[in-house]
């Protein structure tokens, strides 16, 4: 653990507020964003977020001072975030509107000329909604895996660290759940290209 | 394993770029050699690369900034930050983490072999006879009138014991006749006679039957030897002999003396 996480730890075992906003604010965009990743539903994902952050502080006298920071709470973030998949019942509904708004910003962001064309942001939302109807595919767990090395750049290493498992789990999957995707994906063009609806 | 097996094993360490160079020489013999190989490597790529299209929706910078006070109000809420009163098990827990773990493991081993140890000796070990307190409590003052007679007339048949013996035990070819020192023989066989006759009615009166008629036999016996001449006579102490043998005296003898001994063990337990 770094020295200066050591510190924040300390202070907030004395009943510091100050510093367990700190560790909040340096946490706060990986949890929510994690979160997100793994349940694909915003208010889910800041609901866990902040019981991560409860669980966080309730539990930070009995964290291990030798082990990361950062790992610890990856770990409770993802166990809360399978916990959460495992109970729920159906995947959440993504509705096209969520993603044109999204792809819209994405663009402006990029500084593409092609936003004013409604088709193309129509393509990018149909796009976000097969990458995501694809993530509902893979196993909790596995998904939980993609995201974190994907979305989060998190090293092989890390997350082994994160899940308890040795980096070749890890691996293996990855590309299971790799391959699921390209499978799902496959499949998605294959209807796409009947339906005419594929670039 | 089939080249192409071995291939698929090494897809995702070339996705992940953690191939090593050796491996990374076998895929890409392999790849150009093996279009069915190649097409999946290529179609993993191209999923790789469409998934990395995803966008996350980007939240306003309100909802971060409004983030603490929220997670906060939430907090409060659920009394987060009360401070948790400890419960008394949780501090003695934490407080025992100082010590390392094999120390109360060690000290837990020496208190159960102390507790055993005093189990086996309180409930399993024999019971030990204090002898000087059977001894003491034997004293003259604290013993009834029955038990000193039974006393006295055990130490009599001890006496005529070794007496009868000194006589029966004497064999006229092989032993000099003066060796029995007959004078002395008669002078104590006088002394038991009359013990005899105190005995007899002291007994009498506390229903010690057996004792009784063994007193009596003894006296019989010791009368004789009390009347023998001062010179040997071998005849009268064949007579003495079938006697003590006909009786069955010393017989009675060994049996009372048993029975004595076994009454004292019985006694001894009983403290």
């Amino acid at each position: 653990m770094e020295e200066n996480e050591q510190n924040i730890v300390d202070r907030i075992c004395q009943g510091n507020k100050e510093a367990f906003q700190e560790l909040v604010e340096r946490y706060k965009k990986k949890i929510y964003f994690l979160a997100y990743d793994i349940l694909g539903d915003h208010h889910e994902a800041e609901d866990i977020s902040q019981e991560v952050f409860i669980k966080v502080f309730r539990s930070l006298k009995n964290f291990r001072r030798h082990s990361k920071m950062s790992s610890w709470i990856y770990q409770i973030t993802t166990n809360s975030c399978i916990d959460a998949l495992r109970k729920r019942k159906s995947k959440p509904k993504i509705s096209l509107g969520d993603f044109n708004h999204i792809s819209i910003k994405n663009n402006v962001e990029r500084g593409s000329t092609r936003i004013q064309n409604p088709e193309l942001s129509a393509d990018a939302s149909i796009m976000q909604r097969r990458i995501q109807n694809a993530l509902y595919e893979v196993t909790p767990r596995e998904r939980a895996v993609f995201m974190m090395r994907h979305y989060n750049d998190l090293e092989i290493k890390e997350i082994a660290e994160v899940l308890n498992v040795s980096s070749g789990t890890v691996k293996s999957m990855l590309f299971r759940a790799l391959n699921k995707l390209r499978k799902e994906l496959s499949i998605h063009r294959g209807r796409s290209a009947m339906e005419g609806n594929y670039e | 394993m089939s080249d192409c097996k071995k291939c698929r094993t090494l897809f995702s360490d070339l996705l992940y770029g953690e191939l090593e160079s050796g491996q990374k020489q076998f895929l890409e013999n392999h790849l150009q050699d093996c279009p069915k190989c190649k097409s999946e490597l290529d179609e993993l790529t191209a999923a790789v690369r469409f998934m990395e299209g995803r966008i996350r929706p980007e939240q306003g910078q309100s909802f971060w900034d409004d983030y603490w006070c929220r997670l906060t109000k939430r907090m409060k809420k659920e009394n987060v930050f009360k401070p948790i009163k400890e419960k008394w098990l949780d501090v003695l827990i934490r407080r025992m983490q100082i010590y390392p773990r094999w120390t109360y493991q060690s000290a837990a081993a020496i208190v159960l072999i102390v507790i055993g140890i005093f189990i086996g000796r309180v409930l399993f070990s024999p019971s030990v006879i204090n002898v000087s307190h059977v001894i003491s409590s034997e004293d003259a003052s604290q013993i009834g009138p029955d038990i000193q007679l039974i006393q006295r007339t055990h130490n009599y048949i001890e006496r005529s014991k070794l007496m009868l013996l000194a006589v029966v035990n004497f064999d006229p070819e092989t032993e000099d006749p003066f060796v029995l020192d007959l004078p002395y023989q008669q002078q104590v066989s006088r002394e038991l006679v009359q013990e005899a006759g105190w005995l007899k009615k002291e007994l009498a009166g506390f229903r010690q039957r057996r004792m009784q008629e063994l007193i009596v036999d003894l006296e019989v016996i010791l009368l004789q030897i009390a009347n023998l001449e001062s010179e040997p006579d071998m005849s009268v102490i064949k007579m003495i002999k079938d006697g003590v043998e006909s009786r069955g005296i010393l017989l009675k003898m060994n049996l009372a003396d048993i029975r004595r001994s076994s009454n004292k063990k019985n006694k001894y337990k009983s403290f």
